[in-house]
C-alpha cells in the first residue's frame, strides 16, 4: 500500500556522503606498523647509532675512525676473523642470529644497518 | 687448501657454541681459546691439518655444551655483572655498592 510512496520518496532522497565516517587525522602506515608489532621495524638512525656504538667498543677498532660510512676491512683495518667477531657482537646487540650467507656479505657499517633494518626480528 | 669460507664458518660455529655455556669460566675460556687459535694460525702453512683439528674440537665443544647444559646452575659469576644489556658501567657500580 505504501510501496509506491516509499519508492517515490526514496528516489528523490539523497544523503550527502561527505563527512560521514571520515577519520579526522588518518593514521600513517608507520604508526600502524609500530602499534601492530611491538618492536617492529627499527628507525634507521637509531640502528646506525647502535651499530656504531657496538663497533666503537670492539677491542681492535680505533673509536675515532668509526663513522657511519666506514668499511670494516679498509677503514677500520679488520681482518675477516675480526669481522666475524664483530658481526657476532651485533647479533648479540640486536638479538638475532645472522645466517652464514648473510653474515659473509656484511663488510661495512652500512651493510650491517641495511641487513638489520630488513630483519623483522631485530630489536 | 681449505676455503677461507669454511674457516670463517668454523670460527663462527665456535663462537656461537661457546656463548651457550652457562658457566662463566668455561664460556670465556672457549671463546678466548677460539679467538687465540684462529688468529694465531691465520697464515699457517699447514692449514688443512689445523682445520681438521678444529672440526674435531668443535664437535667436542658441542658435546660439552650439551653436557654442561644438563648440569649447569643458573647462578652468575660476579664478573658477569658488567655484562648487563645497557652496557652501563655506572649502573653496575651502583649494583655492587
Amino acid at each position: 500500500m505504501l510501496g509506491p510512496l516509499r519508492s517515490a520518496v526514496l528516489r528523490h532522497l539523497r544523503i550527502p556522503a561527505s563527512g560521514v565516517g571520515q577519520v579526522q587525522s588518518p593514521i600513517s602506515f608507520s604508526q600502524i606498523i609500530s602499534r601492530g608489532f611491538a618492536g617492529g621495524f627499527l628507525d634507521r638512525d637509531k640502528v646506525t647509532e647502535r651499530v656504531v656504538y657496538v663497533t666503537k667498543h670492539f677491542d681492535k677498532v680505533d673509536p675515532n675512525k668509526v663513522l657511519p660510512t666506514a668499511t670494516f676491512d679498509k677503514d677500520l683495518g679488520l681482518d675477516s676473523l675480526d669481522v666475524v667477531e664483530l658481526v657476532m657482537a651485533l647479533e648479540e646487540e640486536f638479538g638475532v642470529e645472522i645466517p652464514d650467507a648473510e653474515a659473509d656479505k656484511i663488510s661495512s657499517i652500512q651493510d650491517a644497518v641495511n641487513y638489520l633494518m630488513s630483519n623483522p626480528l631485530a630489536k | 687448501m681449505v676455503a677461507a669460507q669454511e674457516v670463517l664458518h668454523l670460527y663462527r660455529m665456535f663462537l656461537r657454541e661457546g656463548r651457550k655455556f652457562n658457566s662463566y669460566n668455561i664460556r670465556e675460556y672457549i671463546l678466548r681459546r677460539a679467538r687465540m687459535g684462529f688468529h694465531e694460525n691465520k697464515a699457517s702453512p699447514n692449514a688443512d691439518e689445523l682445520v681438521q683439528q678444529a672440526r674435531e674440537d668443535l664437535k667436542m665443544v658441542q658435546r660439552q655444551s650439551l653436557v654442561y647444559s644438563l648440569y649447569g646452575r643458573g647462578t652468575k659469576s660476579i664478573l658477569e655483572l658488567t655484562r648487563s644489556k645497557d652496557h652501563g658501567a655506572a649502573e653496575d657500580a651502583s649494583q655492587l655498592a
